[in-house]
């Protein structure tokens, strides 16, 4: 992964606490936002899925491991939008559990376009 | 050395397993806390960095059940959260967790403080060594059985007792209690350096041969003197030095090697030596039997005041109970003995003790 298609993500990644965590190996980055992406999109799904049943604890827990994994991966924006999901979830709210899920839907479309057009950017250096 | 990574998140998991495999370790990941307690049972990891939320059971479970249970070592548990606030460490560290980390973590931050798990767990390694070097210097008499194991129980419970005392709660912690229960056991480390013809003598001892006997105190002492010189940061090393040359001080001046008096004698010189006299009378010999608890605890008040401190005996007499229970559980001439100790399993005594205790 090229250092400079990572800055496609700036708007989504720290890029400077991702690289520091992968100890500044571009490969591990790579191979870390590709795992992140495939697991965020299911979990998404999965919160989608419990708070459609009114799983509010299976909301808590899922927003708080999504929290988790995003802080690792330095996906600031989902970080602070899952856990605010979390925190209304806590608080049993339908509402306000609604209003956080839209918000982190809305950030978790704005990571793929941004992680699409980094893919782009390195496909087209690669060619 | 091999890590334990909790995790069910494959994100974390990804990010500890590589971080740790990068600094050397030797990782295996489980998804939960029962699955890592599972692994646990091996025996084959030390350090668990564990996540605290997941499914089946938590982190700060998984803290409880390990702490609630024996292990033959010592299991260092780092606990991961994304939870925020002092409310979280303290109730991680009180459930049983020896560090913490915050996510995200810096995996310098992840390092360090694996090294310093591996520093705190090297420790471990000492305590074992130095109860192996004390049976080693023991091991020419074959007539002293269990005597280290037992002194340093009756050592622990004394300064226990007085630790909730006002006047030495200032002096005995658990810091103390756990050096003293370290060191006591090398008290006669200088008998290496007394002949057979003295040492393994079966009968009363002339009055030359028991001069050459007393030299053991100086022989040990002298011998910690020069290491604790060399390592004067090593608490441990003092207290067993003093231990080794005061052990056969009498409160009342009359002991030896120096005839202190009083509280000259170190603290911990006055706690080993009521055990050490107590143990030997309720112990068989090949000159002389074993006396009952009643016979040896007259002797013990008779000497209170003269050859032992006034407060280490009424300690005696306030966990009377507990030693007479130590006493029989490590009783290797009972009809059913309790299991006998190899040099090897001197890690394992805590475990084998509590595991009796509750019996």
């Amino acid at each position: 992964m090229p250092l400079d298609s990572l800055n496609d993500m700036a708007s989504v990644i720290d890029q400077k606490a991702l690289l520091t965590r992968c100890m500044n190996r571009l490969d591990f980055v790579e191979r870390m936002l590709t795992l992140f992406q495939d697991q965020c999109g299911l979990e998404v799904a999965e919160l989608e899925q419990a708070f459609d049943n009114g799983d509010m604890n299976s909301v808590r827990r899922i927003a708080h491991r999504l929290a988790g994994a995003s802080a690792n991966a330095a996906a600031i924006g989902l970080q602070a939008r899952a856990a605010q999901l979390r925190l209304a979830a806590d608080d049993g709210s339908r509402e306000k559990t609604s209003q956080c899920l839209v918000e982190l839907q809305r950030e978790w479309h704005r990571f793929t376009e941004a992680r699409s057009a980094d893919r782009k950017t390195v496909t087209s250096q690669k060619l | 050395m091999r890590v334990l990574v909790v995790e069910d998140d494959r994100v974390s998991t990804e990010f500890l397993r590589d971080s740790l495999t990068w600094f050397g370790y030797d990782v295996t990941t489980a998804e939960n806390g029962r699955q890592a307690f599972e692994l646990l049972r091996s025996g084959e990891f030390r350090i668990v960095v564990s996540d605290w939320e997941m499914p089946e059971m938590n982190g700060d479970e998984l803290c409880r059940r390990v702490r609630g249970r024996q292990w033959n070592s010592y299991i260092y548990i780092v606990l991961v959260t994304s939870y925020e606030g002092i409310d979280h460490v303290v109730e991680g560290m009180r459930a049983g967790a020896d560090d913490y980390l915050s996510k995200p973590y810096h995996p310098d931050e992840l390092r360090v403080r694996l090294r310093a798990a591996e520093r705190i767990l090297s420790l471990e390694s000492r305590d074992a060594m130095l109860f192996t070097l004390a049976k080693l210097a023991e091991s020419r008499d074959k007539d002293t059985g269990l005597h280290l194991e037992r002194m340093r129980e009756y050592s622990r419970i004394l300064a226990h007792e007085l630790s909730g005392w006002k006047q030495y709660r200032d002096e005995i912690d658990g810091e103390y209690i756990q050096l003293l229960y370290l060191t006591s056991p090398l008290h006669d480390i200088g008998k290496v350096g007394i002949p057979d013809r003295v040492l393994l003598k079966p009968g009363p001892l002339t009055p030359e041969e028991f001069q050459i006997m007393k030299q053991h105190t100086t022989i040990g002492g002298e011998t910690l003197r020069a290491v604790t010189q060399a390592n004067p940061e090593a608490r441990y090393l003092a207290m067993a030095r003093d231990i080794a040359f005061t052990h056969h001080e009498h409160y009342d001046g009359s002991g030896y090697p120096f005839g202190l008096r009083g509280d000259e004698i170190p603290l911990c010189g006055r706690l080993c030596a009521l055990p050490d006299v107590y143990d030997a009378l309720t112990s068989r010999r090949v000159y002389k039997e074993k006396m009952s608890h009643k016979e040896a605890r007259k002797i013990v008040l008779d000497g209170s005041g003269t050859q032992f401190d006034p407060d280490i005996v009424e300690a005696f007499l306030n966990k009377e109970s507990e030693i007479i229970r130590v006493a029989r559980m490590l009783d290797e001439t009972a009809v059913a003995p309790a299991p006998t100790l190899a040099v090897s399993d001197a890690a394992q005594m805590p475990a084998y003790l509590n595991a009796a205790r509750s019996q």
